[in-house]
């Protein structure tokens, strides 16, 4: 008799298990935090701890969930999408030359064609034998880097042992105009394609794989961020987020709130959007669909 | 004796740094340029980015929405309208309306004075291809440059020209001609691919096929 109620008892949780994952979600809007005196371009996380760039006050700063400034961290040019990592790589301040082997965040400056990685109140800059010309956008991943070189139209990326140029100027699949953000992945390089509207995937020898939302009527894609499910890419002009799932696939089109976006960042069930003109953070939450709204 | 020492010492510093404050700006250019194609804060900073390889230039700035462009430079040293103007297609961007007021106060601008005598002015909507404030920009700046057109405006979310013309001195056929030399198709006259390829990066709207 035990035995049987044992039996029925892990069937049921089970069937449970199952009905809770076949739930569907979504984002749904949770609030607007405004940001006092910040123009927001990127957002990192580092933890809990949302780290921005102000590029018009050439700053990064870190914020509270309620948008105070906790950290302030001046005297760059321009930064843009930043990342934080703990790639290997030859760093210098100028007067000494040294590898990075610890957690840093990156900066990539705009006006400055440099990228700085900064390790508390200390900052260095990355090595780079070729020459950049405003990079937009940094992203870590392990040992890898890739930098969207904006007006260069490309990605430079080193895959831990060299550096390469991925993408030329261009519309066709394989080629950029304008690129403003990028992420590695474990298999791939997804970068937000700004001004040719759309999204574009790479694998890591530089061969484009795909397009991502050309039928979307995007315009300036200018901030992209990929989980293991989804990739979010920011439609500036015309104030939206479009969420894809890995085939592609438009899933859901988030629009309340969003203002000029020029980023986004998913962390577990929270997303976040920076709202560059309007000075605010916006959060949605991942919700399961209610009947009244289906 | 010393609190009229200190208010003295303060007076002559203030007078100090307000003649400086003055020598310093009467010493530069003024440079003032409307700018077609600064959708977001890439171009905006891009544009920005190029012209600090004008080395001594001062007190930048930028407004994405009007596209508005500003900066000082040493009048020992001024830069042209031409050069000014190529600076900004070098950096990816269409200068509109500029003004350069120099240390003495003269003032050049790139604008053509023309006064229009119209006899007869006629109204008419044209549809216009197009997607942003940018292509409003152009088009309403090329249509109005039309001898005989008084006004030209265009609707984003219509794609409707409205415009007001002598057609004695134009035609609506000239009209559209004259927004597809810039890259926007009509509905009596498409654009080269040329001039759509030529188009910023921000205004490549959807075309019919």
């Amino acid at each position: 008799m035990r035995v049987l109620i044992v039996i029925l008892a892990v069937a049921a949780a089970l069937i449970s298990c199952e009905e809770k994952t076949a739930v569907p979600q979504e984002w749904q809007f949770d609030k607007t935090i405004a940001l006092d005196g910040i123009n927001p371009i990127g957002i990192a996380l580092d933890g809990n701890d949302i780290f921005l760039s102000d590029g018009d006050h050439n700053r990064v700063v870190k914020v509270s969930e309620t948008g105070d400034i906790l950290i302030e961290i001046d005297g760059f040019e321009r930064p843009m999408h930043i990342d934080f990592g703990a790639a290997n790589f030859q760093i210098t301040d100028k007067v000494t030359t040294s590898i990075l082997k610890e957690r840093a965040l990156f900066v990539p400056e705009y006006g400055r064609d440099s990228i700085a990685v900064m390790r508390d109140n200390k900052r260095d800059y990355l090595i780079i034998n070729d020459s950049l010309d405003a990079p937009a956008a940094i992203s870590v991943y392990e040992n890898e880097i890739a930098i969207a070189d904006f007006y260069n139209n490309r990605i430079l990326y080193n895959n831990g042992k060299q550096w390469m140029s991925i993408g030329t100027e261009g519309k066709e699949l394989g080629q950029l105009y304008y690129p403003t953000d990028v992420q590695i992945t474990e298999d791939k390089i997804y970068v937000a394609d700004a001004y040719n509207h759309r999204g574009q995937v790479f694998d890591k020898t530089g061969n484009g794989l795909a397009l991502i939302g050309t039928n979307q009527n995007m315009n300036a894609t200018t901030g992209i961020f990929v989980t293991k499910t989804e990739v979010y890419l920011t439609d500036f002009e015309n104030g939206r987020i479009l969420v894809f799932d890995m085939n592609y696939e438009l899933k859901q089109i988030l629009e309340t709130s969003i203002d000029k976006p020029t980023d986004v960042f998913v962390n577990d069930k929270t997303l976040y959007i920076t709202n560059y003109r309007k000075g605010e953070l916006v959060k949605y939450s991942l919700k399961e669909i209610t009947n009244e709204k289906s | 004796m010393k609190q009229i020492t200190i208010i003295l010492s303060i007076i002559v510093g203030l007078l100090t740094f307000t003649t400086t404050y003055a020598q310093t700006k009467k010493d530069r250019d003024q440079y003032e340029i409307q700018v077609d194609g600064l959708g977001c804060p890439f171009c905006a900073y891009g544009l920005e980015k190029k012209f600090k390889e004008f080395k001594g230039i001062k007190d930048i700035a930028i407004d994405i929405e009007t596209g508005d462009f500003s900066f000082t430079y040493p009048a020992k040293q001024p830069l042209t309208m031409e050069t000014v103007l190529a600076q900004v297609v070098k950096s990816g961007y269409t200068p509109n309306d500029s003004k350069i007021t120099r240390y003495d106060g003269s003032i050049e601008t790139n604008e053509k004075s023309e006064e229009i005598a119209l006899q007869d002015v006629t109204s008419a909507r044209l549809y216009v291809n197009g997607m942003c404030g940018m292509c409003k920009a152009r088009i309403e700046k090329v249509t109005t440059a039309i001898t005989g057109v008084a006004s030209a405006v265009w609707d984003v979310d219509t794609k409707m020209l409205s415009v007001k013309y002598d057609p004695n001195k134009t035609s609506e056929s000239a009209i559209e001609k004259a927004a597809a030399q810039v890259g926007h198709d009509t509905k009596g006259t498409r654009a080269t691919d040329e001039a759509y390829d030529n188009l910023h990066a921000c205004c490549k709207y959807k075309r019919a096929q």
